[in-house]
């Protein structure tokens, strides 16, 4: 099926104005100065350039693209660590673009976030009944020491952790226990949203799951939302409700889960669920594998039209010339591309064709099969293990 | 809870909790010290450094137990030329170390009391030099843009500063005014800013580095979306982060604090006579160098033992908090 490739955008996505999180055309640019004295603004890194989404109570969103396409920076601008540039962020009915930090402090019981290092984001010097204990100590002057230690021994107890344990320091413990901390931690306030800023992808694959079981349960048991980022699709699929698929500051994709992974419209999408390493290594070979090469480009100076042309295999030159507006193709997926078409990710048929955006369209036509391209083969893998780091 | 965290709540790293031996709660600074325990030539630096500082505070008791004093001319001590009466410069049990040449006064008493002036300048001066250095330092790298820019250009004009020659000429000016001559005090207090003032901008350097990289760690951020103050991330967040670096720097400052005073007074710019220092001492020394060579003998071996005192501990400690050292 292919989607009519209109130039009328068919309405912005639909916007559910009873969401709990609602962001708006946000953009985050950082000003690249130049001279020691007077600095001046000479460019910008345009690390999150207009994206729209929603996320709803008790809803988990997905954000995944490569590394350096502006997902924390995403996040960071949402919890209002960094401030936007412009567009709206709208939490619970308030608009938060605009609050200044003291503002921000009667949201701080709201708005969280768990890092990506389990390393950095620990203060070495502080005993983790310290670090747990700091969301009561500096929300709540009125608690008592005995009152903030219960309430993290109870805290510890749920994240998996030893209670007695409140006074060892962080070195003490492994990757994967101090990402419970950072959990503990963020969820000590009770939070209503919680961004996660890759939890687990400086984790051990075995411990990915415990620590993704550990937030689904959380979420269950408390009614957190959380914006879940990540540098691949395989790890988003178990825990989202929706998936948005960004690329250099933009969202190329956004759908609930099971669309955007059965029926994705966005080759930029098709490109990263054809890496995803599927277990059964016979349809391995056998599936149509989609090469992105080249290198991410600057979010400095990106390119012209729809950002995504420079390695799109289905670019045109309408491509270079217009950006394609963000549009809603079926109730509650919207995509931002001119040649929208649906590509099944395993297709049985496709006997490993290998699909590389240098090709013009005649190469296209004559595909030919992997194994006969012992090149394409070596190549195939190093791709799939460069592309998202 | 979901079955992999039944089976496997606390072992989920089981390479990382096989390294890592199961300690009671010991925080780096505790681990540190343990280190440090174990560091036989860095212990012997701290008693000596404990040994100086016990001399210093108790430099009066000790001259009463002389019955000395570090003022008085013991004539009696001295010939007719004015030289001490005996060898060592007739050190004896009423003079340890003799007295010295000339005005016949004891050298131990002086000796003590100069323990007192020496380290005390030594001390004020490291106290100023890190102070304006942590808190430069913190400026800089904390708050950056034109404050960073400022406190960085005025560290590199001062490190190219001619320091010494500086001191020197605002010594001997402020010397010759009445004022400075008569009040101990305000001696103390010009030496200590001479000595102590410009060495500031080679701490703020390593803090400002420092503080630039740890205001990126994630558990500033952390911090920040708890809504903590910049008060409390400064002192609660950073500060405890710094503390390592800011100890070992001052143990490493004070030897080169308590060369500094030696080389002002042994160039007759530092406390006036009849204050005793050590530098003091080795300057007068000079003159009978050859007659009595015991009397050099006493400042000199009091200077080197404690600057290398400091220096020992110093360096055991820098290598106790060290994150790459080993248990
Ligand atoms: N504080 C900053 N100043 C300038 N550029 C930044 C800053 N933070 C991030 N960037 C740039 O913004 C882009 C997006 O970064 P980031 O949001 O960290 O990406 P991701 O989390 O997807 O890997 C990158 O090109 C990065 O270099
Ligand atoms: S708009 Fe063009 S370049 Fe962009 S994703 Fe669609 S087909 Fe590719
Ligand atoms: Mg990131």
């Amino acid at each position: 099926m292919t989607v009519a490739p209109s130039t009328e955008p068919s309405g912005a996505p639909t916007l559910r104005d009873d969401a709990l999180l609602q962001v708006r055309d946000l953009k985050k640019h950082f000003p690249i100065t130049q001279g020691i004295l007077f600095q001046k603004q000479v460019g910008a890194v345009q690390a999150v350039d207009g994206v729209t989404f929603d996320v709803a109570e008790r809803e988990t969103l997905g954000l995944v693209g490569e590394s350096g396409c502006g997902k924390s920076t995403a996040g960071r601008t949402i919890t209002k660590l960094i401030e936007p540039t412009s567009g709206s962020i709208v939490f619970d009915g308030k608009e938060i673009s605009g609050y200044s930090r003291s503002q921000m402090q009667a949201l701080r019981n709201d708005i969280q976030i768990i890092f990506q290092d389990p390393y950095s984001s620990l203060n070495p010097r502080h005993p983790i009944g310290t670090i747990v204990g700091a969301p009561f100590r500096i929300t709540d002057s009125s608690l008592t020491d005995k009152e903030i230690k219960s309430k993290v021994q109870s805290l510890l107890e749920r994240v998996g952790l030893n209670p007695e344990h409140y006074n060892r320091y962080p070195h003490e413990f492994s990757g994967g226990q101090r990402q419970r901390i950072g959990v503990a931690r963020a969820v000590a306030l009770r939070p209503k949203l919680i961004v996660c800023d890759e939890p687990v992808s400086a984790l051990d694959v075995s411990i990915q799951a415990q620590v993704v079981n550990l937030l689904e349960d959380l979420q269950e048991e408390f009614g957190i939302a959380y914006i879940f980022v990540a540098h691949d699709l395989s790890v988003v699929r178990h825990i989202s409700d929706r998936v948005a698929v960004m690329y250099l500051g933009k969202i190329m994709e956004l759908a609930d889960r099971d669309t955007l992974y059965s029926k994705p419209l966005h080759p930029y999408t098709h490109a990263l669920l054809s890496a995803v390493p599927i277990p059964d290594p016979d349809n391995q070979n056998r599936r149509e594998r989609i090469l992105l090469t080249g290198d991410l480009p600057s979010p400095i100076n990106p390119p012209s039209g729809c950002v995504f042309h420079t390695r799109c295999f289905k670019a045109q030159e309408r491509c270079k010339l217009e950006v394609p507006a963000f549009r809603e193709v079926a109730p509650g997926h919207a995509i931002a591309c001119h040649f929208p078409e649906e590509r099944k990710p395993f297709d049985p048929n496709a006997e490993g064709r290998v699909i590389r955006s240098t090709m013009s369209a005649e190469e296209q036509d004559q595909q030919l099969p992997v194994d006969a391209h012992p090149d394409l083969v070596q190549q195939a893998h190093q791709d799939d293990r460069s592309q998202f780091r | 809870m979901t079955a992999p965290l039944d089976t496997a709540p606390l072992d989920d790293a089981p390479a990382v909790a096989a390294a890592e031996p199961q300690i009671a709660g010991r925080s780096l600074g505790q681990i540190a010290w343990g280190r440090l325990r174990r560091d036989k030539v860095a212990l012997v630096g701290a008693g000596m450094i404990i040994f100086f500082v016990l001399v210093a505070i108790f430099a009066p008791l000790l001259c009463a137990i002389f019955d000395v004093d570090p003022e008085t001319n013991y004539t009696d001590q001295l010939d007719d030329l004015g030289f001490p009466d005996g060898p060592w410069a007739n050190a004896s049990w009423d003079h340890p170390f003799g007295v010295e040449p000339g005005l016949g006064r004891d050298i131990f008493a002086r000796t003590v009391y100069g323990a007192r002036y020496s380290l005390t300048i030594a001390l004020l001066a490291t106290v100023l030099t890190v102070g304006l250095g942590v808190v430069a330092g913190i400026i800089a790298g904390f708050r950056g843009g034109w404050m960073d820019t400022l406190i960085s250009r005025s560290m590199d004009i001062l490190l190219a500063f001619p320091v010494l020659l500086f001191s020197i000429a605002a010594l001997v000016i402020v010397g010759q005014a009445q004022w400075y001559k008569e009040s101990v005090l305000y001696q103390i207090l010009f030496m200590t800013f001479v000595i102590g003032f410009f060495g500031w901008p080679y701490i703020g350097r390593i803090i400002r580095g420092q503080v630039l990289s740890l205001r990126e760690k994630e558990f500033v951020d952390a911090a920040r979306s708890l809504g903590a103050s910049t008060n409390r991330i400064l002192f609660k967040e950073l500060l405890p982060n710094l503390l390592p670096i800011i100890l070992v720097y001052s143990t490493l400052i004070i030897p080169t604090n308590i060369l500094a005073e030696a080389a002002l007074s042994f160039l007759g710019v530092g406390l006036q006579p009849p204050t005793p220092t050590w530098g003091q001492m080795l300057s007068d020394s000079r003159a009978s160098l050859q007659l009595v060579p015991s009397y050099v003998a006493v400042p000199g071996m009091a200077i080197f033992l404690c600057v290398l005192a400091f220096n020992l501990f110093g360096d055991g400690l820098r290598d106790a908090f060290d994150p790459k050292g080993t248990q």
